[in-house]
């Protein structure tokens, strides 16, 4: 079962990749295709005929560092972990300041990194650490079909 | 459908995504205080968007100080497609309003504001899942 935190993380996760696109449509906990992959929150750019972005939510950075292997083989060409300010331990610190792991080991991309702060009044916040790189695959049908089948939990379009 | 003129339809594409980004990051930081910047900035958005359309559409465009030529120039494509044109209403209410945002005297309201940014947002949503090649061109492949 999650954590309760990480599941209330997921909208601010969505309002920081808002911040950076045009008019995504946003699904939480989405199984991402072609092999059900299931991921926290998935934006697809452009009212869902964009680029998709993947995002893993963890509680600790190292919880979502051991997620970036799964998000490596994934299919889309944004991908980013997400976790809580503050929950480094030294492993995951040396990690997220060298960014070694976040690359793929033959290709081009990198996945980005989300912290979520926890604000005054319980309020939850993420910010962009580490910016994603695209990864050389294009699924725009894929993610054409896949906002055509599957009703958004935050749209723009009428 | 096939894109004339990738590059400068892409130079639109991204001028409009800056003026809506703008707005939205304006709207986080304070709706209110910056409601006639807001209000302009989505509508330039959209005029910018209207033309990345109508440069892939049609090639480049003869300027035209009246954006409501591209209302009727994107109607026009629809009607001839017949394809959906619902949200071109909101790219025409945006026009009128433009001078309302730039120049009026009256104060530009939290609702004037408000209904600006969602009919933006609309007009993108709609321009873009009819275009799909608008949206989907590379920014590395087709500068």
């Amino acid at each position: 079962m999650r954590d309760r935190l990480e599941l209330r993380a997921q909208d601010p996760v969505a309002q920081c990749l808002i911040r950076r696109l045009t008019v995504p449509r946003v699904y939480f906990e989405a199984e991402w295709p072609p092999a059900a992959h299931r991921v926290d929150v998935l934006a697809i750019d452009r009212d869902g005929v964009g680029d998709a972005h993947l995002v893993e939510i963890a509680r600790t950075a190292l919880g979502a560092l051991r997620r970036v292997p799964d998000l490596l083989e994934a299919n889309a060409p944004f991908r980013w972990i997400a976790y809580f300010r503050g929950t480094e331990d030294e492993a995951s610190a040396r990690a997220l300041t060298t960014l070694e792991p976040l690359y793929p080991a033959t290709s081009s991309g990198r996945v980005g990194v989300i912290e979520i702060v926890e604000m005054a009044g319980e309020n939850l916040g993420a910010n962009v650490r580490v910016s994603a790189e695209r990864f050389p695959v294009a699924v725009y049908d894929i993610a054409t079909e896949f906002s055509g089948l599957h009703k958004a939990n935050i749209q723009y379009g009428g | 459908m096939s894109v004339t003129e990738p590059a400068i339809v892409l130079h639109y594409r991204r001028r409009a995504d800056s003026f809506l980004r703008a707005a939205g990051d304006l709207e986080v930081l304070d709706r209110v205080a910056h409601a006639p910047a807001i209000g302009l900035l989505s509508v330039h958005g959209c005029i910018a968007l209207s033309d990345a359309v109508l440069v892939a559409l049609q090639g480049p465009r003869v300027f035209e100080e009246d954006h409501r030529e591209a209302a009727r120039r994107l109607r026009k494509w629809c009607s001839a497609k017949r394809s959906e044109d619902a949200a071109v209403k909101h790219f025409e209410w945006l026009v009128g309003v433009k001078n309302h945002f730039s120049y009026d005297e009256c104060a530009v309201k939290d609702e004037d504001c408000w209904a600006a940014k969602v009919k933006a947002n609309q007009f993108f949503a709609w321009c873009l899942r009819t275009f799909p090649a608008v949206a989907q061109m590379d920014e590395a492949r087709d500068a």
